[in-house]
């Protein structure tokens, strides 16, 4: 460990806007990433469930 | 339609001794496969990005020329490998649909865009955030950062042509074209801190010549570059996934998944 304390590890050399910025934009990005096809995943899955089963009462199969 | 596949079987070999390769190009094998490997890359992700950030931030010491800015290439460094190879990928399936018209490889190609995208928006972002206090401003038209700002117009007319297009086919095959004419701004990216005198710096690792990093700093990099590739790996599989089912909704096997599944 190389760091004295939580303010320097922080604070990072007087950096630390620069370095904690690209650390939240990375983490906001991927995280964000994963909601965002987690989202598509549900959401392809329930318009396709609600469409057969549109088909099967047409069909009268329920 | 009858597969002959006798003509690829060594004389007195039986088919149940061979991998059948191909049949990972039907949308419905891949699909398993993709959704079993997906937890896998997941979790490697995790632990090397961890592995990676914690060597880097906890391990690796200051630098003596940028103090504690240079921690930032740690996102850097990686956002921007993964977009370039993101985008070699992209057009590689995207050739390989043009030519053998297999819909996969066009699925994939268009699955791997989004991904590439943030990327590359990271590394744009990353690279400011490290250029203000370094170089002393956000932006500059260099060579290296204006072929990766172009990139993201690439990726984002990509998804924009495909999302114009209502023929999935038709989509596949303009975007396709896009994709390929766009490639060679990647070795321009690549190359042009060597071709042109630029503000970026050079190449510090290099394949042939080693690294002038710090042993700890290089670890540190590398670990989260495999951890991005295997996120990136992850994320996209769940993306085709999804893509697949859109695009397959027809079949009896897409049907049935649903079904079952909710």
């Amino acid at each position: 460990m190389i760091w004295q304390s939580w303010h320097d590890f922080l604070i990072m050399g007087g950096y630390g806007l620069y370095v904690w910025g690209s650390a939240l934009g990375a983490f906001l990005l991927m995280i964000g990433e994963i909601i965002g096809v987690t989202l598509r995943q549900r959401s392809v899955l329930r318009k396709l469930h609600q469409q057969i089963k549109a088909r099967q009462i047409v069909e009268r199969k329920l | 339609m009858q597969l002959n596949i006798k003509n690829y079987l060594y004389k007195n070999e039986k088919s149940e001794q061979r991998i059948h390769w191909f049949k990972y190009a039907a949308p419905s094998v891949f699909f398993s496969l993709a959704g079993r490997l997906i937890p896998i890359f997941y979790v490697v992700s995790f632990f090397l990005c961890t592995a990676g950030l914690y060597i880097g931030f906890l391990i690796a010491p200051t630098d003596h020329q940028q103090g504690e800015a240079y921690r930032i290439i740690f996102f850097h460094v990686p956002a921007a490998w993964m977009s370039m190879v993101i985008y070699l990928a992209m057009a590689f399936w995207a050739g390989v649909g043009l030519v053998t018209n297999v819909r996969l490889a066009a699925m994939l190609a268009t699955a791997l865009a989004p991904t590439g995208a943030m990327f590359t928006i990271l590394a744009l972002w990353t690279g400011a955030l490290w250029g203000k206090p370094t170089w002393g401003t956000w932006w500059v038209w260099d060579a290296r950062l204006t072929s990766e700002l172009i990139l993201l117009f690439l990726y984002l007319g990509f998804i924009a042509l495909q999302s114009g297009i209502d023929d999935s086919r038709r989509a596949d095959r303009a975007g396709a074209i896009l994709a390929l004419v766009g490639v060679v701004n990647v070795p321009i990216i690549y190359f042009s801190v060597k071709w042109w005198s630029t503000l970026h710096q050079g190449a510090s690792v290099s394949l042939g010549n080693g690294s002038s990093m710090a042993s700890t700093m290089l670890y540190g990099m590398l670990m989260t570059t495999i951890g991005f590739w295997s996120y990136s790996i992850a994320i996209i599989f769940k993306r085709v996934r999804c893509i697949v089912l859109e695009r397959e909704r027809h079949t009896d096997w897409v049907k049935k998944m649903v079904l079952s599944r909710t």
